[in-house]
């Protein structure tokens, strides 16, 4: 019922309701105050969304207006200048109109997105934080991540070839990639030589294969893939909603099959999707697609965790690690509150013994014998400065709920870092160049340790 | 006539309600032209029979009750007038736009703040959606997507910028 006057009222905002839709809707509102009221309240926002957007529209023009006016006085100035150089009207003529043609190739290769990280590749000319317009990317080997400005992230793994058409629209003309589209940029867009992929809010994957299928993999919430024809028509019948741990292979005949979801061919590709630049020691990745964070055990490893999309902070985070430096002893922290506003992600990094206490009935023992305790080192580097660290249990707690989004908050007990200068106490650092943390942990029984590394995520504008 | 003090009362309360009376006007006519020709009539009535409003009452359902007069007389879109014939829903829709609004106006200047932050594809989807009035379809149709999907988008961004907006409107009271 909720549903339909929506939909209705979406209908009506549209012009779309034929008399008869429009007579049944006027009675339902008028017997409902309270659904005249929905409908008049979504009248009020569109309207108030109709006058910002056109603001918006017009404040853009106003701005563009003052480079054209640049733009008019540089061709002034280099036509005078020809004019002094030479004496034929038709050299005038040439250099004027190529000036234009630059202009116009300027416009549409404004750039953007950066280049966020390259590991192991020969990427040609491309340098970390080179910003990047309308081109073509093409990679031999190794990673690439890419950050596009409304907040995407597309990490290609070569061989490679990956056209940036505009925002929001790109090719992949052979390798594999990974896209992480954020709240607020749905709708971006990458086409194969088979099928066009519309993301829908989601982290997907897509591999072309040597036979030029493409097979896509949903991570997380749903995109809807379409088989592109042999000519420019799209098969809009033939669209699929591809939800989250489902895989579909458009063929190179353009059939659209359902697939495995199997996860293996990005194994590789992951950590530096997920913005991590490299480890060493005992680190190892938890795959971001659908799992059971919590249960994850080992006795050698710890695990990283990323938590759910980069988000901007709607109010404070304390952090009890702020500035570089290595802290043995809760009197190490150099505590601090990051401003709403900071756009950040958040790792969860776990070392989570394999509990042997399980069959022992009775209440958990508080000290370790001493065969129990695991002490496990390793280093994690990020490809943006870490703004700090949550390593108290209250404040582990408290920020689960704004960034732990399926599971990581288990287990909820002893998970804070052990900090007094003994022997079997941890040990955290934060490095001078706030990209790295070293981890130096003891743990025990159902007592783990977990750090919360939250790191930057502003983007470029 | 308008002493200068009524003068100078009218135009306040008058620049304080005319953007919510347009946005009622431009709900209920397609037409941009009408609507212009409609708030142009709107502003003389009322300005012709300010003696008649009683200042200890709320101006805006009296200026939307002057603007309703000023549609019924000049019904042009057709795409809506079997509402507008409806008299008893339209006196509803008006009484309940004068008790909404100002509510929500407030959220005006978050909104602002909210869409400029938008790029890409939503932002390129709002614009022709909301600047340019085109349906889904006709969206749809330009970025080669279907119009379900239009819509899905056009939905998450819409419940995007209601959550930066309640941010920056929960942010703004704790400040204030």
């Amino acid at each position: 019922m909720n549903d339909d006057i929506e939909s209705l009222i979406e209908r009506w905002l549209e012009g779309l309701l034929d008399s008869d839709q429009q007579d049944e809707l006027a009675i339902r509102l008028k017997e409902n105050p309270e659904q005249m009221q929905r409908f008049v309240e979504a009248n009020i926002r569109h309207q108030m969304l109709c006058d910002v957007v056109r603001g918006a529209q017009v404040e853009e023009d106003v701005r563009k207006t003052p480079s054209q006016a640049q733009t008019q006085d540089r061709t002034q100035r280099s036509t005078a200048r020809i004019f002094a150089w030479a004496s034929l009207a038709a050299c005038l003529l040439v250099a004027v109109s190529w000036f234009f043609q630059a202009g116009d190739r300027l416009e549409t290769m404004e750039p953007f997105l950066s280049v966020a990280m390259i590991q192991g590749s020969t990427a040609g000319e491309l340098k970390v934080g080179d910003r990047l317009g309308t081109q073509t990317i093409s990679i031999a080997d190794g990673l690439v991540r890419l950050q596009f400005d409304d907040g995407v992230e597309v990490t290609l793994q070569g061989p490679a070839s990956y056209e940036l058409i505009a925002p929001g629209r790109t090719r992949l003309h052979s390798g594999l990639l990974t896209a992480t589209v954020p709240p607020g940029a749905e709708g971006f867009q990458v086409d194969t030589p088979t099928a066009e992929v519309v993301d829908l809010g989601t982290a997907f994957g897509i591999e072309l294969d040597a036979e030029g299928a493409s097979l896509v993999s949903v991570f997380d919430g749903e995109v809807e893939v379409t088989p592109s024809s042999n000519t420019t028509a799209i098969n809009k019948d033939k669209t699929r909603l591809v939800r989250e741990g489902e895989a579909v292979r458009v063929t190179n005949t353009h059939e659209l099959q359902s697939s495995e979801f199997d996860t293996v061919a990005y194994e590789k590709i992951w950590p530096v999707s997920s913005g991590i630049a490299g480890s060493t020691g005992a680190f190892r990745f938890a795959p971001p697609w659908p799992r059971p964070m919590g249960l994850i055990q080992s006795d050698s490893d710890i695990f990283v965790l990323p938590e759910g999309y980069a988000k901007t902070l709607d109010e404070p985070l304390a952090l009890n690690v702020t500035l570089p430096g290595q802290c043995l002893v809760a009197g190490d922290f150099t505590p601090g509150e990051l401003p709403p506003g900071t756009r950040v992600k958040s790792f969860l990094l776990q070392f989570n013994p394999v509990d042997q206490r399980d069959h022992t009935p009775g209440p958990p023992e508080t000290v370790p014998g001493p065969k129990e305790l695991k002490r496990i080192v390793g280093d994690i580097t990020f490809d943006r400065p870490v703004l700090g660290l949550i390593v108290r249990g209250d404040d582990l707690r408290s920020s689960d709920l704004r960034f732990s989004v399926r599971g990581g908050q288990v287990p909820q007990k002893g998970r804070a870092l052990e900090l007094s200068g003994t022997p079997r106490d941890d040990i955290v650092q934060l490095s001078e160049d706030r990209r790295t943390v070293k981890l130096d942990l003891a743990a025990f029984g159902f007592f783990s340790d977990q750090v919360r590394v939250i790191v930057d995520q502003s983007l470029s504008k | 006539m308008l002493d200068e003090d009524q003068q100078i009362l009218f135009t306040r309360l008058w620049t304080d309600a005319q953007p919510t009376v347009g946005q009622y006007v431009a709900s209920l006519i397609r037409d941009q032209w009408a609507v212009r020709d409609i708030m142009q009539n709107t502003s003389l009535a009322l300005l012709r029979n300010f003696l008649q409003y009683d200042p200890s009452l709320p101006f805006l359902p009296w200026a939307l009750g002057v603007a309703k007069f000023e549609i019924l007389g000049h019904r042009r879109d057709t795409a809506r007038d079997r509402m507008l014939c409806d008299s008893e829903f339209l006196e509803h829709y008006t009484q309940t736009w004068a008790q909404v609004a100002p509510r929500i106006n407030d959220e005006a200047a978050a909104l602002r703040d909210c869409v400029s932050e938008l790029q890409g594809r939503p932002r390129a989807i709002i614009a022709l959606r909301y600047a340019e009035g085109q349906t889904s379809e006709v969206i749809a149709a330009e970025l080669k997507l279907s119009a379900a999907n239009v819509r899905t988008i056009l939905k998450r961004v819409r419940e995007t910028l209601k959550q930066c907006v309640e941010k920056r409107m929960a942010m703004s009271e704790g400040s204030a």
